[in-house]
């Protein structure tokens, strides 16, 4: 959907990088528009705006962020375009905020749209776009905006580990979530946040399934170079105690947790490559 | 997730690859050590001598949740039903029949009453203004005049995008630490943050965790280093104050009546959320200007959300359509948090109740501050 639409709008709308050279959409690209607040928020201004909910962003490498109210046929538009220091930074801050898409998905499109919200992410960007009245018009328009956005920045994706490039994961891609901290861990997935207690400098890739035989969550987590070499050792029992069978590759820590037991996570890891 | 879904890992079997994983050695599980705690004054909270209002106040474990269907219309929240609402629940709360005899419980005329609100999300998700309408419209039955009233939160400029301004509120003070000028700026004219004249310095919560802050975020901070100062509005101007926090998610956990309060009057927050989250929730509310003034707490769950919080994104909105009120945060906030987390296990958004999100309550409790023993909760439900 993402692409037909952008290729789209781009035979119909200009667009110019504003707001401090911000992909955002302007009057010109939303003909009869009226953009009646803009503002950008550098660094830590993002507090100031939206308090303790700025350090997920922190967390996960933030730069900037362009605000606009929007008003267009109509209806009425919140639209927050933040700029990560990465694109895996970006692909993290939309793999955990979104939920229940309608159309589109984390991996597979790069976007998501649902009643009242559209989000995306293209390169070091990750969008969202709220309209307050989830009519169909309002969507359509949000699609529009956003299309707007993602060929602006590029409308580029982030590479996912080899690993959860296999077809065997075709299906379930969209359930991927990718953090790199506590406040992410404890937002995404609380009830592995303890594993992780006291360790620094990690990207968690998290999937989890559910087949005939139960549930099964695969957890490939990434370690950087200011990882506590001793800490991997403690938190690969932590693992253990857990109830995942984990296995190191290099940087890589792949641990499974299933409901059949261990015998069947020994089998997921022999039969998943960890590169 | 599709619950019929075939075996995935049999299916796909033949044609995977070798793991090329070493597997994890077994090791001592005696090297698993418990993180050491970061260090702060809660132990200087702790040695002021306690009084008749100090937390969890009157009525200690007693919440009243009051519910009324009718109190969104249209989409609209409706001042007319959560009028009624509260008339009901501060009734309950306090087994008075008479509406202004069960607001003298708490506040009497001459002191200076505080509003406490949660502003952060805009005119989408703030404290509502019904709610708060309606609490300055039964303290004035109860004798206390409106220039008696203050509204108030650390940030002034979310305050006034929340629509909390004078104009919406003739005669009412409007108060932010964080105090923004007609032009939008933080400093003076000599260049000097408006907030430091705002906090006093003779009351802090220190913790041994710091953070840098650039220019952009200082105004937001007001100081940097192991010092997070006490506003003067609870220190110093109000005698009463009442909590009005907004029924939300914050990951996992809520932020309701002790997040609001502990994050919301000290300054130098943002180095205390990585390690001290829970920690700061309960303990700033240990401190005095907090722990013996805040004399009612009631949570706004007319509209709230489970995810996305304590911002405001609309997909995960919902009409709790109710009020949960209680001298005793503590209680309130655990009754809150089954209600919020619940919502969120409903719509998937988490897996189950996990203890981490419990935290700051159990905290709150092991300083006296209230109950968070649900067996010692006396849940009082009512409503249409």
């Amino acid at each position: 959907m993402r692409l037909s639409v952008a290729v789209l709008i781009l035979c119909f709308f200009s667009w110019t990088l504003t707001a401090g050279d911000m992909p955002v959409p302007t009057r010109e690209d939303m003909p009869g528009s009226d953009i009646v607040r803009e503002e950008v928020f550098v660094g830590g201004a993002l507090w100031g705006l939206i308090n303790g909910g700025a350090d997920l962003y922190y967390e996960y490498g933030f730069d900037r962020m362009a605000l606009q109210e929007i008003e267009w046929q109509g209806e009425e538009f919140r639209l927050e375009l933040y700029r990560m220091k990465s694109p895996g930074a970006a692909f993290g801050v939309f793999s955990v905020s979104v939920h229940g898409c309608e159309v589109g998905g984390p991996a597979s499109t790069g976007d998501c749209l649902n009643r009242f919200q559209y989000q995306l992410y293209s390169g070091n960007y990750y969008l969202s776009l709220i309209n307050y009245s989830g009519s169909d018009k309002a969507r359509e328009l949000s699609v529009d905006i956003g299309s707007i956005v993602a060929s602006a920045s590029g409308d580029i994706r982030v590479d996912l580990p080899g690993l959860f490039r296999q077809d065997m994961f075709k299906e379930i891609i969209d359930e991927i979530k990718m953090i790199r901290g506590i406040l992410g861990l404890q937002n995404a997935l609380p009830h592995l946040a303890s594993l992780y207690e006291g360790l620094e400098d990690y990207t968690v890739w998290y999937i989890e399934l559910e087949d005939t035989e139960g549930k099964t969550e695969i957890l490939l987590t990434e370690t950087g170079d200011y990882f506590d070499i001793n800490a991997s050792d403690r938190f690969e029992l932590r693992l253990g105690k857990a109830g995942f069978t984990a296995g190191r590759k290099n940087n890589r820590i792949l641990a499974v947790r299933s409901a059949a037991g261990r015998e069947q996570d020994n089998e997921i890891l022999r039969l998943i490559p960890a590169g | 997730m599709d619950k019929g879904r075939r075996n995935f890992f049999r299916l796909f079997a033949a044609g995977s690859l070798g793991a090329g994983l070493s597997p994890v050695m077994a090791a001592n599980l005696a090297n698993l050590t418990a993180r050491q705690p970061t260090a702060t004054n809660i132990a200087d909270a702790l040695k002021y001598p306690r009084n008749e209002n100090s937390m969890p106040g009157r009525y200690p474990g007693r919440v009243v949740r009051i519910v009324d269907e009718n109190s969104i219309a249209e989409d609209v929240i409706q001042e007319d039903a959560v009028y009624e609402m509260l008339e009901g629940g501060i009734k309950n709360l306090t087994e008075e029949t008479d509406t202004s005899r069960a607001w003298r419980q708490f506040v009497s005329p001459g002191e200076v009453i505080g509003l406490k609100v949660n502003p952060i999300g805009g005119k989408l998700l703030s404290t509502s203004h019904a709610l708060v309408k309606s609490v300055i419209s039964q303290l004035e039955q109860s004798g206390i005049p409106k220039e008696k009233i203050v509204i108030f939160d650390r940030r002034m400029q979310q305050l006034l995008d929340a629509g909390f301004t004078p104009g919406n509120y003739p005669g009412i003070t409007i108060w932010g630490t964080e105090h923004v000028d007609e032009s939008g700026s933080y400093y003076d004219e000599k260049g000097k943050l408006y907030s430091l004249s705002r906090i006093d310095r003779d009351w802090h919560y220190w913790a041994d965790c710091e953070m840098d802050y650039d220019d952009y975020m200082l105004p937001f901070m007001v100081n940097q280093g192991k010092y997070s100062y006490f506003t003067k509005i609870v220190t110093r101007q109000l005698d009463k104050i009442i909590n009005l926090p907004i029924m939300k998610n914050a990951g996992a956990s809520i932020t309701l009546c002790l997040k609001n309060l502990g994050y919301g009057v000290i300054t130098n927050t943002s180095r205390l959320h990585s390690t001290l989250w829970a920690e700061t929730s309960a303990q700033v509310c240990a401190f005095p200007p907090v722990r013996d003034k805040v004399v009612l707490n009631i949570a706004d769950g007319i509209r709230g959300c489970y995810d996305g919080g304590p911002g405001a994104n609309p997909q995960f909105f919902t009409d709790y359509r109710m009020l949960l009120l209680g001298t005793d945060p503590v209680a309130v906030d655990t009754a809150g948090y089954d209600i919020i987390i619940g919502k969120r296990i409903e719509m998937g958004r988490q897996a189950g109740f996990a203890d981490v999100g419990l935290r700051q309550m159990l905290l709150a409790e092991e300083l006296g501050l209230g109950i968070a023993d649900r067996e010692r909760i006396d849940l009082r439900t009512a409503g249409r």
